[in-house]
């Protein structure tokens, strides 16, 4: 992987320099930036921390006029120590019907692939960075059913927009998921779901303006694995529902859920329902519910969050989230999110 | 030929002649209502645009939705401020998987091309500079004389999309050039009126407009690009900007005018609220008539 992203780095600069003509080269750029987050948390019955959380490099340019790519590699705390990783590293060809086969003018000219190293689209939540989450920490059922960190790995995928009257677009990917170590412990005890190599992800996103200002989205996912050893086909399906109300320059009114289902090895399901109203320009305020079920000799779980945004510049913004439920979960989180550089305007 | 060839070809005739004469429109993507009114000014009748961002709108928190996706997806070009103000476009030129409209093609207009920037930053950017924008201030359409930079880019990219009707697009040119001479003449007696007078703006929202009108700017509102007013610097604005001679506040609709209040209310300072972009309910409205809202009201 490291000799692959050498390679995208060494492929961005100068062919973006030499290849392209005037107008290319002005849009096509190496854009650079840095998205950091500190985060502070407040445990009921454990020590308080208080880190930097994650730095994240993000590297992008046009390499062709048809083919971007993008790298970006996060500097994250993992058990105390300071981790170095690639989040993801891939190639996006919009056209490669065209720019790789030569074909024009047919239905093929539609689709767009990514190759390389990227979160599965997987949801609303699993292929966001942790800057782009609405809350600062991970909804339950993600975290606890398919662990801490983003679902990915290394593998490709193919898009296409469905010729229907509103948005509606289809992801089809083969990836070979990426395994982080400390997971794999975890997984020893059956307690977190594994995907198998060659997992098939499948994604279909619909988005529909109801009104000028008012707009819903339905996204159906699923991810598949091939059977283990003993037989097992490791399976997530999930569904999420958006809907966004514009109520004026600033305001805004979200409410999200998100639910999702696994089975295989280990068959776990949970959600989330998250709402939020941006009252300013300056001030965001929501809340989240979680629901995890039962496992195994694990009762159902519930967890209310509550938090409030401040938008300290148009790129930075501190976060004030209380978590709590039954048990011990009471957490009380601070995040600073920072940003330098054109990385923060994304379609989500 | 026989009869029932001619017929035939009468048939064809009938068919393809019309579909020439009536031909479909360009659709054409703004990300804003000034600048969808600038391409209706050159593109005419042979163009159909629709803007992304319309209402009074903020374009640092603005939010593409993905039914806009759908707009793009249909474009045959797509018009943008650039600078880094409207990247939104490019994630929804990215998602909309539009060849006609990816950067560097040309149905992909930049419509700050040419246009001389003010306020680029020298040397290295950092996060306690505020929000800037390494390419300079991106404000630059507030300013009537980089009309003509942006209309040119437009012009540009009709003619290499549409030669066919390139020598209209040429006129249409021309005769927006020619409106806007006559405007910056009429607007000579305010510029003159105007010149070398003292203004406090919220942000740097009008820092061309203060320029073609002569005006110097004493300070802003922000302490920096970006960031909402510091009780430190409310009391810097309340307590030390007030003894400068003032002539205008300046704020657009969009931000709040508390702060400009209390110091109009201490110098008497002429308060100014503008409309940041040309707006929805300004649709009939377009560009030379926005331009003398704002002209006007000094």
């Amino acid at each position: 992987m490291k000799k692959f992203i050498l390679f995208l780095l060494v492929l961005a600069t100068p062919i973006s320099a030499l290849t392209l003509d005037k107008t290319f080269k002005k849009d096509g750029s190496l854009n650079v930036s840095a998205i950091g987050n500190i985060q502070a948390h407040h445990y009921e019955n454990q020590r308080d921390t208080v880190n930097l959380n994650e730095l994240e490099l993000s590297l992008q340019s046009y390499v062709a006029p048809e083919i971007r790519a993008d790298i970006i590699i996060a500097v994250h705390e993992e058990d105390g120590e300071s981790e170095i990783e690639t989040e993801e590293a891939y190639f996006t060809f919009f056209n490669p019907a065209y720019s790789i086969l030569g074909i024009q003018n047919t239905p093929l000219n539609k689709v767009k692939a990514k190759v390389g190293q990227k979160f599965f689209a997987f949801g609303k939540h699993n292929s966001l960075h942790p800057e782009q989450w609405d809350t600062i920490d991970k909804p339950l059922a993600f975290s606890t059913i398919l662990g801490e960190h983003t679902l990915g790995g290394n593998g490709g995928e193919a898009s296409v927009r469905l010729p229907l009257p509103f948005f509606s677009e289809l992801t089809v990917g083969v990836w070979d998921p990426i395994s982080h170590e400390h997971e794999e412990e975890e997984e020893e005890h059956h307690d977190e779901f594994a995907l198998s190599p060659y997992t098939v992800a499948l994604r279909l996103w619909n988005s529909v303006a109801l009104t000028e200002k008012t707009e819903l989205e339905i996204g159906l996912s699923q991810l598949q694995g091939d059977e283990d050893a003993e037989g097992h086909t490791s399976k997530v399906s999930g569904i999420d529902v958006t809907l966004t109300q514009k109520l004026g320059t600033y305001q805004r009114l979200k409410l999200q859920g998100e639910w999702l289902s696994t089975s295989g090895e280990v068959e776990r399901d949970g959600g989330y329902l998250l709402g939020s109203y941006r009252a300013s320009k300056w001030w965001e305020f929501g809340t989240r519910v979680d629901v995890l079920g039962e496992f195994e000799d694990e009762e159902q779980k519930e967890l209310l969050s509550v938090y409030v945004m401040k938008q300290l510049t148009e790129v930075s913004k501190l976060k004030i989230q209380y978590t709590g439920g039954q048990e011990d979960d009471t957490v009380i989180s601070a995040k600073i999110i920072f940003g330098v550089g054109p990385h923060s305007h994304v379609l989500q | 030929m026989s009869f029932s060839r001619q017929i035939f070809g009468w048939v064809l005739v009938i068919l393809l002649v019309p579909s020439a004469l009536i031909a479909k429109p360009l659709n054409v993507v703004t990300s804003t209502q000034g600048l969808a009114s600038i391409t209706e000014y050159i593109g005419g009748k042979h163009v159909k645009v629709r803007a992304l961002a319309t209402g009074h709108v903020d374009l640092h928190f603005f939010e593409p939705r993905p039914s806009m996706v759908m707009k793009v997806a249909k474009a045959d070009m797509v018009v943008k401020i650039g600078m880094s103000f409207d990247a939104y476009v490019d994630a929804l030129i990215e998602a909309a998987n539009n060849p006609n409209v990816f950067p560097g093609n040309s149905g992909y207009i930049d419509a700050s091309v040419g246009v001389p920037k003010l306020e680029v930053p020298q040397g290295r950017i950092t996060m306690g500079m505020g929000d800037i924008h390494k390419e300079g201030n991106p404000h630059y359409y507030v300013d009537p004389r980089n009309s003509v930079y942006i209309a040119q880019n437009i012009l540009n990219g009709l003619k290499e999309i549409d030669p066919n009707n390139a020598s209209y697009y040429e006129t249409r040119f021309k005769k927006f050039n020619a409106i806007l001479e006559r405007k910056l003449e009429a607007w000579d007696k305010v510029t003159a009126k105007t010149k070398g007078k003292t203004v406090v703006t919220y942000h740097r929202s009008w820092t061309y407009l203060l320029d073609y009108l002569g005006l110097k700017l004493v300070t802003t509102i922000e302490p920096l690009p970006g960031l909402p007013p510091t009780p430190k610097h409310i009391k810097y604005l309340t307590e030390d900007v007030v003894k400068e001679d003032l002539d205008y506040i300046v704020i657009a609709t969009i931000y709040s005018a508390r702060e400009a209040r209390k110091i109009q209310k201490k110098t008497g300072a002429v308060l100014l609220r503008l409309p940041i972009t040309l707006s929805e309910r300004s649709k009939k409205e377009g560009y030379f008539d926005y331009i003398d809202s704002l002209i006007s009201a000094f």
